[in-house]
């Protein structure tokens, strides 16, 4: 009797394995690519609203208006999504910027000193 | 004398024979192709992560530096010099195949395996990092809040 040993089924199965991994692993590289091309420009988003923030804070410093806690309105589109929070530490010189959007979330903590009656921004360092 | 009545099995044609060796040739050499791609595919995508993971962390701390310095400068476009508020120095370098973080402790922080010839140039309060062609194909930009803030 003659035993069939299906070398070509063997093979074949061999390389269809071989592809569906490197197609797996392929896949799995995209996805995370483009996970982290997402974060990457909601992180740059983040930034904006920090600077923002910054400008917010030194202009309500001068005016006397930083009283607590303030929520700064955010325009167009990101109002939905984005926050964008000032909270004074007490003495009011140091203001830390809080700012979210989606679920990420982003830091600044601002030192400022008044001069000539002027507050000027001596330190700014990024919390993560 | 009484020959058997054995059935005599025909045998094969030698253009049959050439035939199969000529598809066997060529179904090995395309499977060689083949598992060459994959292998190479699973490695390159492999490296391609790792190295975008090690510029994302050395990136991180860089913008962290670059966002709280006070003075910024770039003395070739493989170095950059910052300063902080308190004139702490940070340095960092470009080398071959690594990026070098020389904190104001003098501790050294290295990101090696990145292959990348990376560039420092600096537009104002904004540090550039660019590369010729592919990954990355518009210039990073780093912005320094303390800078932009006193920027009239």
């Amino acid at each position: 009797m003659m035993h069939r040993r299906a070398f070509a089924m063997t093979f074949a199965i061999i390389l269809t394995g071989l592809v569906a991994l490197t197609l797996a692993s392929l896949g799995s590289a995209c996805f995370l690519e483009a996970r982290r091309t997402a974060a990457l420009a909601a992180d740059a988003q983040l930034r904006q609203l920090l600077l923002a923030g910054e400008i917010e804070a030194q202009s309500r410093l001068a005016a006397r208006s930083l009283s607590g806690q303030t929520s700064i309105s955010i325009p167009g589109d990101l109002a939905d999504e984005a926050t964008l929070i000032l909270r004074p530490h007490p003495g009011e010189t140091i203001i830390q910027i809080d700012a979210t959007l989606q679920r990420r979330h982003m830091s600044q903590l601002l030192t400022f000193a008044q001069t000539d009656g002027e507050w000027r921004l001596v330190s700014a360092q990024l919390l993560y | 004398m009484i020959r058997p009545n054995i059935p005599r099995r025909r045998g094969f044609l030698i253009i049959e024979i050439l035939v199969t060796i000529g598809l066997l040739v060529f179904v090995f050499a395309a499977a060689g192709q083949l598992f060459r791609a994959c292998i190479l595919a699973s490695y390159d995508s492999g490296n391609a992560a790792n190295q975008s993971s090690r510029l994302d962390s050395a990136l991180q701390i860089l913008r962290r530096d670059v966002w709280q310095s006070a003075t910024m400068q770039v003395a070739d476009p493989q170095s950059l010099e910052l300063s902080t508020a308190d004139d702490q120095k940070i340095s960092w370098r470009i080398g071959d195949e690594a990026i070098v973080r020389t904190g104001p402790d003098a501790k050294i922080t290295r990101w090696n395996g990145i292959k990348l010839k990376l560039q420092f140039a600096q537009d104002g309060p904004t540090l550039l990092i660019s590369h010729a062609g592919p990954p990355i194909e518009q210039p990073i930009s780093l912005v320094s809040q303390l800078m932009l803030a006193r920027t009239p």
